[in-house]
């Protein structure tokens, strides 16, 4: 064994910090966990004692100290593209994108292969089918192999191509596809059995009218009769995609495609043309601000980090989600990797930075993938590295994983886990800016952030400040989700109004159902009210009305959530992704959790006190979310009451229900759930019996059945089963 | 530089760089704290000295905030009252909240915490994590159930003492203190030095209590219970029974132990000259035989743990000494004079040390049969203090009595070598004395019992100088051991675990104040003063053992433990 570990050790032989997570997480590859031996063994080479090692693998959903680790939630994982030993496999030779990059290419030559490279002009039809998280997730695999096994029988076989994803998630699994001096056509929401049809339309040259979405124009190609324009459509049209622009039509794992579209140009221009100090000003005129939710001004961070005299400063790409169910940042990378990467690129010359890792959350693989090959391809065509293209300037980019830690979105949290510690946050100031990994001068900005800038250096600030609010300039990306009928990721300029969001491109609510109110953010984010929609989505209308853009996610409530179970959910999320270091949001959290646990569950063979408990938590749960907001330590447990804050003001009346009557309007909480069971529509079948997991539905075969109250949970299951209808919800 | 901001209202001089609040002590103003340690870094994470400042919509922890120029801080608002007691409750909904049936019942912060801000009921519901309790060591017991995660153990440990034998694991409310891999403390990198029980706020992390064992022992019929006092604790324990600091309670606790039923109350002293001369004596042999490299003492048996390490490099030779109190256990069964008449031969041998190490050594270097007693126990500073409470005895009323010698008459060494150095400090005087070296004086005495964590004095012998060094605290550890492998000059390293020395060890009252510290730096001192004997002015304790045990018995205790200990 020992000999295995020195062995895959051989890999990190700096033993750095950075390299603590990757050593532990090569030995889970091998072993499934970190052995003891290998626990001694990295103590030895880093000189990090092994209870330290021990409490920081602990730590961490995603590493394990024991053979025999408790399953964690598995996400559904996108099966990666075929892998190549050359990163530029597929794409153009370095040369000559860096005589694209260097203007050394005559201007009618450039024209062609630039128009090439963009697949504007093409000699065979392309077609392609987005390789992305929720594309896989709903099924494009199989659309993808079906495609594969139509163009094996071809004679003249078109050729495929990776994709990545206009952010409308609803239609997928969908196709693109380009025939030579035509434009693209978009069919969606595909299964394996479509393909076909679709794709025999080719031979006629007639486009085939069913699951088609719409064309998007090529220049210089000629467009379609009588179909319709995607940039025209209720989903594009309101958007103001920048950030977004090239998701869909790029080829993610594509330097080339990325440099024909302008790409590296504004970095080029950066370390070429610019002191570190005009670059900042820039940024700082154009008012940019951290779009990981704190609002912060990126420039003075940037600032702040330049001014430092230390011989090294780092630099962080955070796409480690500030809100967990979002993805907002893995999908920014997925669909276009090398924009996060040239903003970061000119962030870290813009402070100094000569080392930068673009840090991913580790349940977003494709993002990890993709960023890594944008690494390598970068690399080889001496975009990174020493004296990138003559300038002087050196930057070498990693990629790091965090396996499966929430907190670790917060800035210091994030740099202990970078330095092999535990991720817990630390006080602040020092800011991480000037005081950050290994003590040195480090910048963590948000995946979103960096992305804005070669925007920023190509078109300027003036233009950047004509998007937005002159408070909050520029666009954002916005999730929508839960109860919408066209959720996905659009990119909207700031201070559109919630509502108008909602109804363009989000198609307003899903059909047959209204809108309680909106989750902003995630569950650290903020609830708004349906009489609140029309507040504009800007740091000062949410302020105003005491909330905060946070990550971007909205989430639309429906009739069917209860707010009471949100909240309790909310309560277990923050109990369970609290880092455990400060007493409000460890203790905390967990004393509300209990306290909304007693609300949504009806505790059997209930005595006295425990009825004056239940009303004694309420009566204490809002101070005590005030206290943590007060005092816990990090963003975490400072924000986890906000959503339990703002629906006991907002929603008090369900709370009282809850409390008083012990019923939910929205019959969501399982504990105060009751049914009874139709005697008429009864059939005797027994099938709820046998499947109720209490054993409190009793009745013999042929009999009427009965449901025992106090046996029963209100987990519905009997309901769910009966094939007659016949049990129905009290 | 010096910044003017403003507490409660009122204009307050203070440094750059200092924390809100050390400002606000040094007003002689108190916050509550929990995870603030003075010398420790601040982690911020108990939230309890959470302050107001102006322009921060949040609560700022005073102990981690450094003052700004024109800062405004108020500090007993009722939002900050309020948020103290609601933290303080949260820990109490779930702690082990059995006070009545704690160690520390009476001495525990998180108790004088809920009592100052008048905590009287519940108002969160109690849930009871049920962690377990450690106390698979011989000198520490760890419960978790009484934990609040403070983590001063765990900065102690790392920063202290540089062993980290604790971390946190785990995550939220499944965070708890832990060694690697959850093992038990006897199979983890913990030296069982203690320093962690002097700063643990609740009854978390403790010394194991021998006091009802001590009291049974005493109580049965057929033995002989014999008791060596270590002469640092009769200068601690005052603090613990409201005596003045610093006060030497020997000759008092000499009555008292007798009250409480000890057969013989022997000075350590006596082990300290014989373990001094022992040493001096490989000392002395090891530079005429011309071996370069240094001798290292394992007097200190949380030293002599770490020094078995893998990542631990003795450049040197380990002593083969026994340790003082091995010592004591072998004269606690030789007879005070031809005529003693006492049975010796069911002898307890009860040590009371200012170590909570010490208890490993019966462990791991048992006594080989011969004459020695059969049961050994040893007792910590603090497990005196609750004896003596324990039997009823004031000691305010009692007249001092001398303390039983096995070797007539002993030295001050014992008392010196309670402080780092002191060790260093003889063995360098009687090995001068043995090879006839010129004597160094007073200015070595200053040096060695200086604070300092690195002391060094040396010996000249005709051109050649030898080099005694002693190291105290073991934070710097690996420092020192790199550069004692440069040098080619030393010949003897005392190293001491705890910073400071036996006299800052584990097993004393948990008293942090500075003031305490000094006092007992003081006493220490001033004992000196009062014994005036040093160590080449007693008859040499070889030789009055020599006199009263056979030759087998005698190479036993010169020889029996050396062979043993080459063979490691």
């Amino acid at each position: 064994m020992r000999d295995q570990i020195v062995q895959i050790l051989r890999k990190y032989p700096k033993s750095a910090p950075d390299e603590v997570i990757p050593m532990v997480l090569a030995l889970q590859d091998h072993f499934g966990y970190c052995p003891e031996a290998a626990l001694e063994e990295i103590s030895l080479r880093t000189g990090i004692p092994s209870a330290r090692l021990h409490g920081m693998i602990t730590f961490f959903d995603g590493l394990h100290e024991r053979s025999d680790p408790s399953p964690r939630d598995k996400h559904y994982d996108c099966p990666l593209p075929p892998a190549t030993a050359d990163p530029m496999a597929g794409t153009a030779g370095p040369e000559l994108l860096r005589d694209i990059l260097t203007g050394r290419l005559d201007t009618a030559r450039l024209f062609t292969v630039l128009r090439r490279l963009r697949h504007e002009i093409i000699e065979a039809p392309v077609i392609s089918v987005p390789r992305t998280t929720c594309s896989c997730g709903a099924g494009a695999e199989a659309v993808r192999e079906a495609v594969a096994r139509w163009c094996a029988e071809q004679v003249h076989p078109p050729r495929m191509r990776d994709t990545g994803c206009f952010g409308w998630c609803s239609r997928q699994p969908s196709m693109e596809l380009q025939l030579p001096g035509k434009s693209r056509l978009l069919y969606s929401e595909l299964v394996p059995e479509d393909v076909e049809e679709i794709l025999d339309s080719l031979h006629s040259g007639v486009a085939a009218s069913r699951k088609l979405v719409g064309q998007l124009p090529v220049p210089g190609a000629e467009d379609w009769e009588n179909i319709r324009y995607i940039p025209r459509m209720s989903w594009m049209r309101p958007q103001r995609r920048v950030l977004l622009g090239l998701s869909g039509i790029i080829d993610p794992g594509s330097i080339a495609e990325y440099i024909a579209h302008g790409g590296y140009a504004s970095f080029l221009k950066s370390i070429t043309g610019h002191p570190s100090r005009h670059v900042c000003d820039l940024v700082d005129e154009s008012g940019l601000r951290g779009r990981g939710g704190g609002g912060f001004p990126t420039a003075l961070k940037w600032k702040t980090a330049l001014e430092q005299s230390a011989d090294q400063k780092y630099f962080v790409c955070n796409a480690q989600e500030s809100d967990p169910g979002s993805r907002i940042a893995s999908a920014l990378i997925e669909s276009n990797p090398h924009q996060v990467l040239e903003g970061l690129a000119i962030a870290a010359y813009a402070t100094g930075a000569t080392r930068a890792w673009v840090v991913i959350r580790d349940d977003a693989p494709l993002a990890l993938y993709r960023m890594q090959t944008a690494i390598s391809q970068a690399s080889a065509t001496g975009l990174l590295g020493t004296n990138i293209l003559g300038s002087g300037f050196n930057l070498s980019i990693k990629t790091f994983s965090i396996p499966g830690a929430f907190v670790c979105g917060e800035e210091t949290a994030l740099l202990s886990a970078l330095e092999g510690r535990r991720g817990t946050p630390r006080h602040k100031p020092p800011y991480p800016a000037s005081k950050g990994y290994l003590q040195y001068p480090t910048v963590v900005n948000n995946a979103e952030t960096l992305a804005n800038l070669p925007h920023i250096i190509e078109h300027g600030p003036r233009w950047f400040r004509k998007m937005g609010t002159p408070e909050s300039p520029g666009t954002k990306l916005i999730e929508l989700t839960g109860n919408i009928a066209r959720p996905g990721l659009v990119e909207m300029e700031l201070g559109s109004a919630v509502d108008e969001i909602i109804r363009q491109p989000g198609g307003g609510f899903l059909q047959g159902n209204s809108c309680k109110g909106v989750v902003l953010g995630g569950p650290l984010g903020y609830l708004l009210h349906s009489r609140e929609l029309g507040v504009h989505f800007d740091h000062e209308s949410l302020k105003a009305i005491g909330a905060s853009p946070g990550s971007g996610r909205l989430m639309v409530l429906g009739e069917s959530t209860c707010m009471v179970d949100l909240a309790c959910k909310v309560m277990a999320f923050a109990t369970r992704e609290s880092c455990g270091k400060c007493i409000p949001c460890r203790e905390g959290s967990a004393i509300l959790h209990r306290i909304l646990e007693d609300l949504v569950h009806r505790p059997e063979n209930e005595r006295g006190h425990q009825t004056l408990e239940r009303f004694k938590g309420v009566m204490q749960m809002e101070e005590l979310a005030r206290v943590m907001q007060d005092t816990s330590q990090c963003g975490l447990g400072r924000s986890a009451t906000n959503i339990l804050l703002d629906s006991l003001r907002k929603f008090r009346e369900e709370y009282d229900q809850h409390l008083f009557e012990r019923h939910c309007r929205a019959g969501v909480c399982g504990g105060l759930r009751s049914f009874h069971i139709v005697p008429e529509l009864c059939t005797g079948c027994n099938l709820c019996s046998r499947r109720c997991p209490e054993g409190a539905v009793s009745g013999s075969p042929r009999t009427i059945h009965q449901i025992n109250k106090e046996k029963c949970t209100g987990c519905g299951i009997c309901a769910e089963v009966c094939k007659f209808s016949a049990i129905r919800m009290n | 530089m010096e910044i003017a901001i403003e507490i409660n209202g009122k204009t307050v001089r203070a440094e750059r760089g200092e924390t809100i609040l050390e400002v606000l002590r040094r007003q002689g103003m108190s916050i509550p704290t929990l995870c603030h340690l003075p010398g420790l870094s601040p982690t911020g994470s108990c939230r309890i000295c959470v302050v107001e400042v102006a322009g921060h919509q949040e609560l700022l922890p005073s102990c981690s905030q450094r003052v700004e120029p024109g800062m405004s801080v108020r500090t007993h608002t009722p939002r900050l009252l309020e948020a103290r007691k609601a933290i303080i409750e949260m820990l109490l909904a779930s702690h082990k909240g059995e006070c009545l049936h704690c160690s520390r019942n009476g001495e525990c912060e998180l108790q004088e915490l809920g009592a100052a801000f008048q905590i009287t009921e519940r108002r969160y519901p109690y849930t009871q994590r049920q962690r377990g309790k450690d106390s698979s060591s011989e000198g520490l017991v760890l419960d978790h159930n009484k934990c609040i995660l403070c983590q001063r153990c765990v900065r102690t440990c790392a920063e202290l003492m540089g062993i980290t034998a604790l971390d946190a694991a785990g995550r939220g409310t499944a965070t708890r203190i832990s060694t690697t891999l959850d093992k038990g403390l006897n199979l983890s990198d913990c030296i069982q030095c203690g320093q962690c029980t002097l700063v643990c706020p609740t009854g978390a992390l403790q010394s194991r209590d021998m006091v009802e064992e001590v009291a049974r022992l005493l109580s049965q019929r057929d033995t002989f219970p014999v008791v060596s006092l270590s002469p640092v604790c009769a200068l601690t324990l005052g603090e613990a029974l409201g005596a003045r600091a610093g006060k030497d309670l020997s000759g008092i606790l000499a009555t008292a132990l007798r009250m409480i039923g000890f057969r013989r109350v022997l000075d350590m002293s006596a082990g300290d000259d014989l373990y001094l001369r022992l040493t001096a004596e490989e000392v002395g042999r090891r530079i005429q035989e011309g071996i370069p490299s240094p001798l290292f003492s394992l007097a200190c048996p949380a030293w002599a743990q770490r020094s078995k390490h893998p990542l631990i490099h003795l450049p040197g030779d380990r002593s083969n000494a026994p340790s003082p109190r091995q010592l004591m256990s072998l004269l606690s069964a030789v007879p005070e004079s031809a005529t003693f008449t006492d049975n010796l031969s069911h002898i307890v041998h009860v040590s009371i040390e200012p170590c909570t190490a010490r208890r490993q050594e019966l462990l791991r270097e048992p006594l080989p049969p011969g004459r020695k007693p059969v049961s050994e126990l040893v007792m910590t500073t603090r497990d005196l203090a609750r004896l003596i409470r324990l039997f009823g005895i004031d000691i305010n009323l009692l007249e001092e009595q001398a303390a039983d010698d096995p070797l007539g008459v002993h030295s001050y060494a014992g008392k010196i070598m309670g402080m780092s150095g002191g060790t260093a400090e003889m063995v360098a005087q009687m090995v001068e004395d043995q090879l006839g070296a010129q004597p160094a004086g007073e200015r070595r005495s200053a040096r060695m019992r200086s604070p300092r964590w690195w002391k060094e004095t040396s010996i000249r012998i005709g051109k050649k100088e030898y080099a005694f060094i002693a190291v105290n605290g073991l934070a710097r550890l690996e420092e020192a051991l790199a550069q004692i492998a440069r040098r080619r000059d030393i010949a003897f390293v005392e190293v001491m675990a705890c910073p400071g020395g036996c006299l800052f060890g584990g097993g004393h009252s948990r008293t942090r104040d500075e003031s305490t510290a000094r006092a007992r730096v003081k006493a220490l001192a001033d004992a000196h003063g009062m014994y005036r004997r040093a160590t080449s002015a007693i008859p040499d304790p070889l030789q009055v053992l020599r006199s009263r045990l056979s030759s087998a018995e005698l190479s036993y205790l010169l020889d029996g433990p050396r062979k043993e200990k080459t063979g490691e």
